[in-house]
């Protein structure tokens, strides 16, 4: 994003340096989803998503009837049209968080940056929100998404970058990465990664961690 | 305007009803003004205000008293256009001032705008210079503080916007303790009453002259605060998450913080320190418009303009004698600081 | 967008009503058809008004100027600055107590005057420069009324009345008084009592007589003129009230004390005088053990302070006796006749006389 300076290396986009980008530029490529968004100020959800426009005309200029149609769009997209004129601090976690995709969205850049877009969301939207990164990701946006569970890259990811306390202990597709040896030194917890297939016959990956077997007591199962 | 159906989470009315409402707004203001001209000690009924506009426009034939038309057009139209500009100036300034320091509880007195401009008044009355120079005094000291307000924020390594405010308020109690040193060494017969006066906001000795030295840079200022209303919403957030979404907030708060900075030192300069308005008039327009500046920027000038046009219309009519017009805001503006905490701490 | 184009109407309505006036203004100063005067006023601006009749009404844009109207002719005063307190209404004629009070300073109601449509307003300043010249044509401009300004300086009060006494039509009364100034004032001039015989006064006000107005002030001015010695000499010397403190009396030590009580807390200056003769802390300064205080006479105005008018010519005599009685040689009370006869129209019973000084 440009906020902090590499103490070592370089961060490129697309072989450019991300430092020699102009700022706004910067916005037509790249779109930062924050956690949480919790202005001083109360806007409709419609307002806040219209903001995400701001890279696309000047500081002297309103939003023009082009930002307005997008807006429309993102907003119909995320399933958002109802709920546009309610206040965005009245709406349910999930529905922030959908707001704050469809604003990246109107600001059309082609990597979509979240920091742990699920964190705070009951188990419903969190899914909800994952299906559609799946989504965008299908559209051809790209993702780049931090997050504490170990179960959602094998759903939705390309690749995995999993570090602990800076270190980088992979870097490669999930099967490659999230193995248990990794897994444990990066969680600290016994996990085993289990292949299966789901009701629709799809392979899917899980991750299992390990009970201790009680002491004194064989095997129950 | 109205809220849809009372519901509280439910936003306010469409853009095409805001846009309306504030033309509504904007009209009340034009009829308030031409009655407002028939207000005052010597009395006018509204036709005989019609009667000499339109005797000096060329279009009224019939008599009109010479006293009429001095009124109308010496005594109190440059007074009204005053009440109307500064207004509209003090409560614009205000609401790009509360979305800057992302604080509803600002006023454009912060940044030591008003306190500045009273020192320089001081100064110049107190010095027996010429009326005019008591308004260019202002202007100058006025601005010089928020300069030397910005260049200390800029040492500091807090918030910009902490660090401003600081700064501003320090200067503040500096020009005030200045002021009263005046007051102290003041003539009592003349300097000191005029001083007073003056720090109490009065429109009393505005003339065609004096508007003519601020309409330029308020006219500036609302431009510049007009064009960048929108952006406005961009700088209540947090500056990361701005950058992120490709804004300048850095070169944008310098722009509104000049432009508004030079619409109060240009509303103060004219009429002497009025206080509250520019604190309040910006959350009435937020109680009807939302927070989105699009609509608060023309909202809060019309309504401020409008609102002030009355208060100097009471000023001027309600005792035999002149009343300050930060007299009037005050009683208005104090309890609705205090219902309006009332109302935060309700909600939360 | 709709919007831009609301806001740049209203934009340009603010201007085009800002250069409207611009134009012209209603000219009138004078009348269409009758005599016009032409006057240079004392801050050397050209005048023009129509030659005054006998029920003309005069306008005074400050307290002082409407004292100076009402000793040429109260007829013809439109009106007070402020509503007159018990002690002026003791000695001005009870038929103008009740004039219409027209405010003063940043008070004063432009539009009662509108109505009242007077003659011409008197403006009195004790400085005429480019500040009181841009104060008084504003004051004209938004009235559309002429103003005359006049000098408020003692030394200048003949000419102050001859010129006023044109603009009046009441040259013969006005000549009286300015004779009767010039000849106080020259009377005074001509005296120049030598440094070291000066008397060292201290002119108190106030309830505790701790405020005085330093050497150079205009409310010292008097004691300048007759040549007292003012021991209070400060270096802040705009201010016409500065607290001192006891301390500084007694280190001063004058020889004469005057006393001017505290109007407004209904203290007069006798009482104040006496109220200094009895307080053991003034014990010690030479002019309370010597009994030389006085408390200055105040009624209808005071005689030696402010208003800054020609009040203050009985006060320049009153202060001559009692510093240097020799020297002077005025004949106190007939002069208090005299003055009072002429300025204030009223004939004074010795009774009166003895009570201005009590008051």
């Amino acid at each position: 994003m440009g906020f902090l300076t590499p103490s070592a290396g370089s961060v490129t986009l697309g072989g450019e340096e991300i430092d020699r980008i102009p700022k706004r530029q910067l916005a037509h490529r790249i779109a930062y989803i924050p956690q949480r968004h919790t202005p001083v100020f109360t806007y409709t959800v419609r307002e806040v998503v219209t903001m995400g426009r701001a890279s696309h005309f000047g500081a002297f200029s309103s939003p023009r009837g082009v930002d307005h149609a997008e807006v429309e769009c993102a907003l119909a997209r995320l399933g958002l049209s109802e709920s546009a004129d309610r206040m965005f601090a009245q709406l349910s976690g999930g529905q922030q968080q959908l707001a704050l995709i469809a604003r990246a969205i109107v600001q059309q850049a082609g990597l979509l940056l979240m920091d742990e877009p699920t964190a705070s969301l009951d188990y419903h939207n969190a899914m909800q929100v994952l299906e559609l990164v799946g989504e965008l990701a299908q559209d051809g946006y790209g993702v780049l998404l931090s997050t504490h569970s170990p179960e959602h890259p094998f759903a939705y990811a390309d690749r995995v970058l999993l570090m602990k306390q800076g270190r980088v202990l992979g870097f490669d597709t999930p099967e490659q990465t999230l193995t248990s040896e990794n897994l444990l030194s990066a969680y600290g917890v016994d996990m085993d990664i289990v292949t299966m297939r789901d009701r629709h016959g799809a392979q899917r990956r899980i991750c299992l961690p390990v009970r201790r077997a009680p002491a004194g007591e064989g095997e129950v199962w | 305007m109205k809220r849809g159906a009372g519901h509280p989470s439910t936003g306010p009315a469409g853009p095409g009803r805001r846009f309306a409402a504030i033309a509504l707004i904007g009209a009340a203001l034009l009829l308030a003004a031409v009655l407002s001209l028939g207000v005052g000690y010597y009395a006018l009924t509204p036709l005989q205000v019609v009667q000499a506009i339109g005797s000096r426009l060329g279009l009224y034939h019939g008599e009109v008293l010479p006293q009429a038309l001095t009124v109308v057009f010496r005594s109190r139209m440059p007074r009204i256009i005053a009440s109307v500009l500064i207004g509209g100036a003090l409560s614009v300034s205000g609401a790009a001032y509360q979305g800057m320091f992302k604080n509803p509880l600002v006023a454009p007195e912060i940044l030591g705008v008003a306190a500045g401009a009273g020192l320089g008044a001081s100064i110049a009355i107190a010095g027996g210079f010429p009326y005019y120079m008591t308004q260019v005094f202002a202007f100058v000291f006025g601005l010089a503080v928020v300069l030397i307000a910005y260049l200390i924020s800029g040492r500091t390594t807090q918030l910009p916007t902490v660090s401003l405010v600081l700064a501003g308020v320090m200067l503040k109690t500096l020009c005030t303790s200045a002021i009263s040193m005046i007051k102290y060494v003041a003539d009592p017969t003349d300097a000191l009453p005029a001083i007073t006066f003056w720090l109490m906001g009065s429109l009393n000795k505005v003339t065609w002259d004096s508007l003519r030295f601020s309409l330029p840079m308020m006219a500036a200022g609302f431009l510049v605060l007009h064009l960048m209303r929108w952006r406005i919403n961009l700088l209540t957030l947090d500056d990361e998450e701005a950058i992120s979404l490709g804004a300048n907030p850095r070169r944008d708060r310098i722009m509104v913080v000049v432009a508004a900075t030079v619409l109060s030192a240009a509303a103060v300069c004219l009429g002497g320190i009025i206080e509250w308005v520019g604190f309040m008039i910006p959350h009435i327009a937020r109680m009807l418009f939302g927070s989105e500046y699009k609509y608060i920027v023309p909202a809060s000038t019309l309504l401020g303009a409008l609102f002030l046009l009355a208060a100097d219309g009471l000023a001027r009519s309600l005792l035999v004698m002149e009343l300050p017009l930060s007299v009037l805001t005050s009683f208005v503006g104090a309890p609705f600081f205090i219902f309006l905490i009332l109302r935060r701490t309700g909600r939360g | 967008m709709k919007r831009s184009l609301c806001t740049l109407a209203v934009l340009l309505c603010m201007v085009a009503l800002v250069l409207l006036p611009a134009c012209s203004g209603p000219a009138q100063s004078g009348g269409e058809d009758g005599d016009q005067l032409e006057l240079v006023d004392m801050a050397g601006r050209s005048v023009v008004l129509q030659a005054p009749g006998a029920d003309i009404k005069v306008g005074s844009t400050s307290p002082v100027a409407a004292y100076l109207i009402y000793t040429v002719n109260p007829d013809k005063l439109l009106g007070w600055n402020y509503a007159l307190n018990d002690l002026e209404r003791s000695h001005i004629l009870p038929a103008y107590h009740d004039l219409t009070v027209y405010g003063m300073g940043e008070g004063l109601n432009s539009e009662a005057i509108i109505a009242a449509a007077p003659h011409f307003n008197l403006y009195i300043s004790d400085k005429l420069d480019e500040a009181a010249v841009a104060d008084a044509d504003q004051l004209q401009q938004s009235m559309d009324i002429p103003v005359l300004v006049v000098s408020g300086k003692l030394k200048d009060t003949a000419e102050a009345y001859r010129l006023l006494g044109r603009a009046m039509g009441e040259e013969q009364k006005a000549e009286e008084l300015a004779a009767y100034a010039e000849r106080i004032l020259s009377s005074v001039d001509a005296v120049d009592i030598p440094a070291e015989e000066r008397v060292r006064i201290y002119y108190g006000n106030g309830p505790l007589s701790l405020e005085t107005a330093p050497q150079g002030s205009t409310s010292s001015q008097v004691i300048d003129m007759v040549d007292g010695d003012n021991v209070a000499k400060l270096e802040l010397g705009s201010g016409n009230r500065i607290e001192i403190s006891l301390e500084q009396v007694l280190s001063w030590d004058p020889e004469v004390i005057v006393v001017n009580g505290e109007p407004k807390q209904g203290l007069s200056g006798n009482s104040a005088a006496e109220q200094l003769l009895a307080d053991p802390g003034w014990a010690d300064v030479s002019a309370i053990q010597n009994g030389r205080v006085y408390g200055s006479p105040k009624a209808p105005f005071s005689w030696i302070d402010r208003p800054t008018g020609p009040n203050r010519l009985i006060g320049l005599v009153w202060l001559a006796e009692i510093l240097y009685p020799e020297a002077y040689g005025f004949d106190l009370d007939q002069e208090v006749n005299s003055f009072y006869q002429l300025f204030y129209h009223e004939t004074l019973t010795d009774e009166q006389r003895n009570g201005l000084y009590l008051d």
